[in-house]
């Protein structure tokens, strides 16, 4: 760990204005300043008079001016000084009373005075006196503080030279002497434990730790106690929850559906992002622009994810453009918030009211978050492309293990082939001298065959299983009553003519076959995300242009038509207009998927054609369609299919869309198979010859697909034993692997466009208005993105954190003092713009931006201290401001109740993750396992009953582990949240969160006595104190209490829980009934040996401990 | 409020706490939270105050709002609107001159043709207004002379999630407070032992796929404490508010008593005003804890009540049930009431389907009005009825004699409003022949959200809140108050 020197160096440059203003007004500048009391203080723009002119006056005279058409603006010196007409100026340094602003500010005419009536604000007698005297000093201009270039602040001079620990208390010490305050003392050292314990990482200490602490007599005894922690791996859970809430992470994609979606990956890669201390600027860039590195490694491609866990909108018939539009608004508004502090959102209609931020500003901005291939309408359950398969990294060695076996197996194989040669030729010599009995003999794949219809006369259709299962296991909708269909040739009768492999059928264009109802293909579910993978096969014979329908899974009655072709909901292959067309249709126009090949095929002569959907790959290499074995260029008439189709129709041949529809000409070999079939597959099917044929050839006369077809005959049908098992093993492998690849997490990321899509200003912010075209850039306050950077998001991201950046790493390091202090020095902390708040400390936020950053521009600082997140945070809880008693005065509540001054520790009530969390661990039950799939911990029955979408209303509790994993991997439903997190402000995280909020409601009371996960935890507690406690009832209190609050309990503590323990023993002995229904409550079970209405007072007093006020609080 | 005028007041009520906790021993601390009733309000506000001290802006005339929100978007064609003319258009393109270009949702827009299809239920007018009503609605039919219809509402979204997130918010997107919650926050409650803002949802006889969403009734960017409570059907209305089993009042009443002694212990030794807020909010528990199993408990309503709301009205979770709650909150002073009705969005099956709805409905939305009547409420009670938007004249889907489907029309539905500060036995705008576009009278859910807050006292332009820099509002900056329908 980087020691952090609390020595300075650089100048001082904060250039506050040194103005002493000594006429005797008492000025009330801010709020902060009303609060802290009326010490005379020098006039600061940016600190007294910019809030004033930004909040009164930007609205009109603000950087929307030109928009609103009005003149003057009071947003920057020049146009504020300038002349207005006849001479008049809004302001003429060093005269009020030739500036207009001045007369108009104090205009007792109503019609003259500004703000106008209308606009709802006044400015105060204080505010218009403050201006004036600001002219009167000669109005000088600051840029606004948070724009202005980062400089390491020299130390304060401070009078009680004993005090500071480090830097950061120098500036605290010197606000504190200014206002004539002392600090507190320090905290005791169990106070000091359990505060800095939950800081760094979510949960107290224990006993143990403490004892340890307060025992270490070493001067460094808090550092190792700070050392300790950082290390700890709970340091990154705590801090990825945070970041979360930023991030906007959830385990449900949001809006109306508001199905699951698999997004866990990437909330491991911030858990261990946060333990391995990656530098923060790294942190950064991978999270924005991760997989625009040299050779993106899959860590980065997964971190990119941070600009994908906003929501996506699956509700039917929205305009998918303008939820693209939304996705693409999130993700700047998001960054800017989470990074700069910045409420660009405002610009996004019209220039910002307050800050330099231009409309086209903030579309150019955007650019840099548009170029993904991405549909604004989503799947109602799971992923959106782009999206990438993320094997954890236990999974990634098991892929490699699968592989190197499949390789392995492979050159097996090849050496078995090659030993075989001889045998395969005697076997081919057979097969051309017993022609007569096997004529016509023919191989295919018939792994996974699912459907065949061979077509000959004497051959019954095969159906090898049934796909229902597992569709009906993934769609519940499809749980209709089953109908029995009866299988085979309707309309007729079939009339058998040659074709390519034997017997086909021609159908005339009634007859069709009825498969029933199978090859229930599909490419999602509503309840579960599923991917499919399906081949479809046969021979055509098509007469006309018109020929119809070859396979299809859609209705026999009447369909609305298209170019001829059948509107009709389903999957099914065609022979329309000349040329193969296979749709996957759920409603036509909005949610299909429809491909036709871009070349017709000749009429009148036998042709194989195949399709293959391969629902796992990224849209455009989805559908394949192959003719006689050659994949073909394909034409997308419609490509968003989000929703699965109605599973009550059969399975026809030579039927679907209507009685015109009925397949005209002839066909053969109509296979289908459930897993989708290589290359080499394809053109085998494609081969009609028999193995004899090619026998006859010579090897090297063979075709490619005549070679492949008798070589696999070879190896299913007459090779030696030994390589029929290794082929069979290969088989197996490959399944195998496809099995594997279906548990490993999928991930949405983003993946850039070849072409950068191009970027509009949208008029009034709205999708269907586009202005005029864009170009990627930053905002012009900000520095330019250096010319050696890619104007790209990765160039954007660099710049962030590249050191003249002078946003980032102020509005990091306040995130994190936030984190500790309860508040931000900057308290708006979401908003470091003119609206927001003057930083309580300036310069210390400066100094910690600077040390966090490693140092300004120029300095010559080591590069392993930049950045460096632990390193910042250990300087903050190293201080003496954080390690003050948290003790509140009289003197202080009335002068500082907020602890803007810092003259005491912080007291605060802890997050709700952390309250459950704490609850988990003194009672024994958390099971400490870091990441892995998101958990179900218990919530009251029928919560989603009658919010959700009607077919996601059911909430499958987790058995065992996951009903005590911490609350970071509780799942999260955005429009129904778990109410124990909800109740105490959790975010529900539908959009970036970065300010803590707390309240202070009664269903906090209610859900800390009655939920069965504080039940249940008071039962384990009091479980523990009859067991590990003493004893003694007395010492078994005492120690709850301590495991509890990290304290000893007074006397007096003592007495009351001693008190109310006897109540309860003394109850339960005289309803052991309700001891017992207590004891029920919850799913882990209490040790049998102990005396169940003892436990059941204990329980109740522990239940008690866990409600405490200081339970729930860091003080 | 200006967040420094809303700290000032914390202080204020914070040095109360703090006297209180310097001079008095612990003992007596919970008996004192528990007299005083300045401790109590603090359901919706920690900041302990029932409301913000400049509201109301000028007399109100409700002082509590039940809003029946038919979530889905009902078809004002089979409801309200009559277009008998249309019957000889039955079938036939829905003219472009009508149309004109306007965007439909997914769902339709690449229909083949988009066939008018005229309600197939009989419309009349009753009661001395002469309200038309079609006889899907023969209970409401009985009351009309009570309510006041606009016709003529529009909103700009087309999908359920934005559009009634824009209803109820303000804006489209996620994130703004929701209109109870600001009336919370700006008028706070009048009851102590419940919360401002109650929530509670019905699904009907049909199912309903339109989910609902906590941001309904949540509070955006205001303090969570304004957010709505949802009452839950079954055993416990409110969340975790039973006792577990084994643990009695008494009990409960003793760990409250130690709980408040322990803290109070606490208190004295950081002087933080947070943990006697804390202490005071576990009295209000303990007392939710019989005022709302009181609240739901309807064994003790007369059998005259449950025939008046009907059939459905003793099974708890149904719209009927809700519909007594609704008027026993009232009763008990609950500033702001939300119920949501579920499964209006009939894009198929529609005469079906709504006759169902209405079986769920009807009775009960009448009952209410009648009920609040009778018990001398419906002078200052809002009860407005109506949801995210209406439906189209074409059908969705296939149009046969008697069954049809309608897709989301933003463009024109009808709602009605009863009660305080509306005056009764107005219809108020009119749509085109088709019922298609508003010809008179436009009235936009930001007018709508403006004249609810207008009846509640509240001028909804100056109930601003200050988040990311910008005073926000529930109208945005838009609203205008609906003066055509406001009682003088």
């Amino acid at each position: 760990m980087r020691q952090i020197a609390c020595q300075s160096i650089g100048r001082w440059r904060w250039k506050l204005t040194v103005l002493l203003f000594t006429c005797g007004l008492l000025i009330q500048y801010s709020f902060d300043e009303r609060a802290l009391g009326h010490a005379q203080r020098r006039i600061d723009f940016n600190r007294d008079i910019r809030p004033i002119l930004s909040d009164k006056c930007f609205a009109c005279h603000g950087p929307d001016a030109p928009n609103k058409k009005i003149r003057l603006r009071l947003d920057s010196e020049a146009a504020a000084t300038a002349d207005l007409g006849k001479g008049r100026r809004a302001i003429v340094p060093s005269d009020p009373d030739r500036s207009e602003m001045v007369r108009r500010i104090k205009a007792s005419d109503e019609l003259m005075r500004m703000p106008p009536t209308y606009s709802g604000h006044r400015l105060t007698q204080a505010e218009i006196d403050i201006l004036t005297e600001w002219v009167k000093q000669g109005a000088p201009w600051q840029k606004h503080w948070s724009f202005a270039p980062l400089l390491r602040p020299q130390l304060p001079s401070v009078k009680n030279k004993a005090w500071p620990k480090n830097a950061i208390d120098y500036f605290v010490l010197e606000r504190l002497e200014h206002e004539g305050l002392e600090p507190a003392p320090e905290a005791d050292r169990a106070t000091l434990i359990r505060r800095v314990s939950l800081d760094l990482t979510g949960l107290p200490p224990t006993p143990q730790e403490i004892d340890d602490f307060i025992n270490d007599r070493s001067v460094d005894a808090y550092e190792h106690v700070v050392d300790r922690l950082l290390n700890s791996s709970r340091y990154g859970e705590r801090m990825a929850f945070r970041w979360l809430d930023a991030a906007r992470y959830a385990d449900t994609n949001g809006y109306q559906i508001d199905g699951n979606r698999e997004a866990w990956r990437w909330r491991d890669w911030v858990i261990e992002s946060f333990n391995r201390n990656q530098p923060f600027d790294q942190f950064v860039i991978e999270q924005l622009a991760g997989d625009l590195l040299p050779n993106a490694t899959l860590e980065q491609k997964i971190a990119t994810a941070f600009n994908r866990n906003h929501r996506i909108n699956a509700e039917g018939g929205i305009v998918p453009e303008e939820y693209r539009i939304e996705y693409v608004v999130d993700r700047v508004d998001t960054t800017s918030t989470v990074f700069m502090g910045l409420t660009m959102g405002c610009a996004r209609c019209h220039n910002h009211k307050y800050d330099p931020i231009t409309q086209k500003e903030y579309y150019r901005l955007s650019a840099y978050f548009n170029s993904i291939d991405e549909d604004g309408h989503s799947f109602d359950q799971g992923n959106s492309p782009p999206w990438i398969a993320a094997p954890t990294r236990e999974q990634q060695r098991q892929l490699q293990d699968l592989d190197q076996e499949i390789t392995q197996t492979e050159n097996h194989i090849a050496t078995l082939v090659k030993k075989s040669t001889e045998r395969q030729r005697r076997w081919e010599q057979s097969l051309i001298s017993s022609a007569g009995g096997r004529a016509n003999q023919q191989w295919f794949p018939s792994d996974r065959l699912l459907v065949h219809l061979s077509l000959d006369e004497n051959r019954e259709p095969v159906f090898n299983r049934s796909d229902r299962p597992h569709h009906e296991q993934a769609d519940n909708r499809s749980s209709e009553s089953p109908q029995v269909i009866e299988t085979g040739f309707k309309e007729g009768a079939p009339r058998y003519i040659a074709a390519p492999t034997g017997q086909g059928v021609a159908f005339d264009g009634k007859l069709f076959f009825d498969g029933g109802l199978r090859a229930d293909f599909r490419y999602k579910s509503t309840s579960k995300d599923y991917r499919e993978r399906f081949t479809i096969a046969a021979w055509i014979y098509p007469e006309s242009e018109q020929s119809g329908s070859i396979v299809t899974k859609v209705s026999d009655s009447p369909a609305e038509v298209e170019n001829n072709v059948p509107r009709a909901e389903g999957y099914g292959l065609y022979f329309l207009n000349g040329k193969i067309h296979f749709n996957m249709i759920f409603r036509w126009g909005e949610d299909a998927l429809r491909v036709e090949t871009a070349d017709a095929l000749p009429l009148r002569q036998w042709q194989h054609i195949a399709v293959a959907f391969d629902g796992t790959k990224a849209w455009d290499d989805r559908i394949r369609l192959y003719l006689n074995g050659r994949s073909q260029k394909l034409k997308f008439n419609q490509r968003s299919f989000f929703l699965l189709f109605s599973s009550k129709n059969t399975l026809k041949i030579g039927a679907g869309g209507g009685p015109e529809f009925r397949f005209k000409g002839a066909l053969d070999e109509v296979r289908l198979y459930s897993r989708v079939l290589d290359e080499d597959e394809i053109a085998i099917l494609a081969c009609a010859d028999s193995l004899e044929k090619i026998a006859r050839e010579a090897l090297l006369n063979r075709t490619r697909a005549q070679a492949l077809k008798i070589n696999r005959a070879f190896v299913a049908q007459a090779a030696p034993e030994e390589l029929k098992r290794a082929d069979q093993k290969l088989l197996d492998l490959k399944q195998k692997r496809l099995d594997f690849e279906e548990t490993i997490p999928n991930l949405m990321v983003m993946e850039e466009m070849p072409e950068p899509r191009p970027a509009f200003l949208l008029k009034r912010g709205a999708y269907d208005a586009p202005g005029e075209k864009v170009e990627r850039g930053v905002p012009a306050i900000l520095p330019p993105i250096p010319s050696s950077f890619p104007n790209n998001r990765l160039g954007f991201a660099q710049w962030l954190v590249s050191p003249d950046h002078p946003l980032t790493a102020r509005v990091t390091v306040n995130r994190f003092w936030q984190m500790l202090f309860g508040k931000g020095l900057v308290r708006t902390s979401e908003d470091f713009g003119s609206q927001g708040e003057w930083p309580s400390h300036p310069a210390l936020l400066d100094w910690l931006a600077v040390e966090f950053m490693g140092g300004n521009a120029g300095e010559n600082t080591p590069p392993s201290t930049r950045w460096d997140v632990k390193a910042v945070l250990k300087t903050m809880v190293m201080s003496a401001a954080y390690r003050q008693e948290s003790k509140i005065s009289a003197l202080l509540q009335e002068r500082d109740p907020d602890n803007r001054l810092l003259a005491r520790g912080p007291r605060i009530r802890l997050s709700a993750e952390m309250i459950r969390d704490q609850a988990l661990l003194i009672s024994g039950l958390l099971v400490e396992k870091l990441g892995g799939p998101s958990v179900k911990p218990y919530q009251p029955d029928g919560l989603y009953k009658d919010m959700a979408f009607s077919i996601l209303t059911g909430y499958e509790r987790d058995q065992g582990e996951g009903l005590w994993r911490r609350s970071l991997y509780t799942f999260w439903k955005r429009t129904v949240l778990s109410p124990n997190m909800q109740v105490f402000d959790a975010s529900a995280r539908e959009f970036c969160t970065v300010r803590e909020t707390r309240t202070n409601t009664p269903l906090q009371s209610l859900n800390l006595m009655n939920d069965i996960t504080y039940i249940e935890a008071s039962r384990m507690l009091a479980q523990r104190m009859l067991l590990e406690g003493g004893a003694t009832p007395q010492a078994r209190i005492r120690w709850a209490f301590r495991l509890a609050t990290s304290r000893r309990p007074k006397d007096q503590e003592a007495a009351i829980l001693q008190r109310n323990l006897n109540r309860q023993l003394d109850y339960f002995d005289h309803n052991p009934q309700a001891a017992t229904r207590l004891l029920l409550i919850g799913e882990k079970r209490n040790d049998e040996r102990l005396k169940v209405s003892e436990l059941a007072a204990y329980a109740t007093t522990a239940s008690l401990i866990l409600n405490l006020d200081e339970v729930i609080t860091k003080q | 409020m200006h967040p420094v005028t809303e700290h000032y007041l914390m202080m204020t009520r914070r040095h109360f706490f703090s006297r209180l906790s310097f001079g008095l021993g612990t003992a007596a601390l919970a008996t004192v939270l528990k007299e005083t009733g300045d401790a109590t309000p603090l359901f919706q506000s920690s900041a302990d105050k029932p409301g913000l001290p400049e509201l109301p802006h000028f007399p109100p005339k409700a002082k509590r709002v039940i809003y029946l929100y038919q979530a889905g978007g009902p078809s004002q064609l089979d409801l309200f609107d009559p277009k008998p003319q249309l019957e000889r258009l039955r079938g036939q393109n829905l003219p472009e001159s009508i149309r004109m270009g306007q965007r439909l949702t997914g769902m339709t827009a690449y229909q083949s043709s988009w066939p008018t299809a005229p309600s197939i239920y009989k419309f009349a007018r009753h009661g001395q207004s002469g309200a038309w009503l079609s006889e899907l609605l023969p209970s409401t039919a009985r009351v009309v002379d009570h309510l006041s219809f606009i016709k003529s509402m529009h909103t700009e979204q087309i999908n359920h999630d934005p559009a009634i997130t824009f209803s109820l918010t303000g804006f489209q997107i996620a994130g703004r407070p929701s209109l109870g919650s600001w009336v919370a926050y700006g008028l706070g409650s009048e009851n102590k032992d419940l919360p401002a803002f109650i929530v509670m949802v019905s699904v009907g006889r049909t199912g309903g796929d339109q989910p609902l969403y906590d941001r309904l009734w949540g509070s955006g960017f205001l303090a969570s404490r304004y957010q709505g409570v949802k009452f839950h059907p079954g055993q416990d209305p409110v969340l975790y508010l039973s006792n577990p089993p084994g643990i009695e009042r008494q009990v409960r009443r003793q760990f409250l008593d130690d709980l408040a002694e322990l803290n109070g212990i606490n208190a004295r030794e950081f002087g933080d005003p947070e943990i006697l807020s804390r202490v005071a909010q576990y009295e209000m528990a303990y007392r939710m804890q019989t005022s709302v199993p009181e609240l739901t408990d309807l064994s003790k309503e007369p059998e005259k009540t449950f025939e008046r709301y009907g059939p459905d009205a003793r099974k708890p979770g149904t719209f009927a049930f809700n519909c007594i709650l609704a008027r026993r909150l009232a009763e008990r002073g609950v500033r702001f009431i939300q119920l949501f009705h579920r499964g209006w969005d009939q894009h198929g099956d529609l005469p079906k389907n709504i006759t169902k709805q209405c079986q769920d409905t009807d009775q009960p939305s009448a009952a209410l009005i009648m009920d609040l009547k009778d018990r001398g409420l419906l002078e200052d009670t809002l009860v407005i009825w109506g949801g995210e938007f209406g439906r189209t004249v074409y059908s969705q889907g296939k149009l046969t004699a008697d069954n049809y489907g309608r897709d989301h029309h933003p463009r024109c539905f009808t709602i009605w409003l009863a009660g305080g500060g509306i005056k009764p036995g107005i219809s108020l705008g009119e749509t085109d022949d088709f019922s298609y576009n508003i010809v008179r009278d436009p009235v936009h859910v930001h007018d709508l959200n403006a004249t609810i807050m207008q009846s509640l006292g509240i001028d909804h332009k100056r109930l601003t809140y200050k988040f990311q820099g910008r005073d926000f509002r529930l109208t945005d900056v838009h609203g205008n108050v609906i003066e055509q329908i406001l009682a003088t």
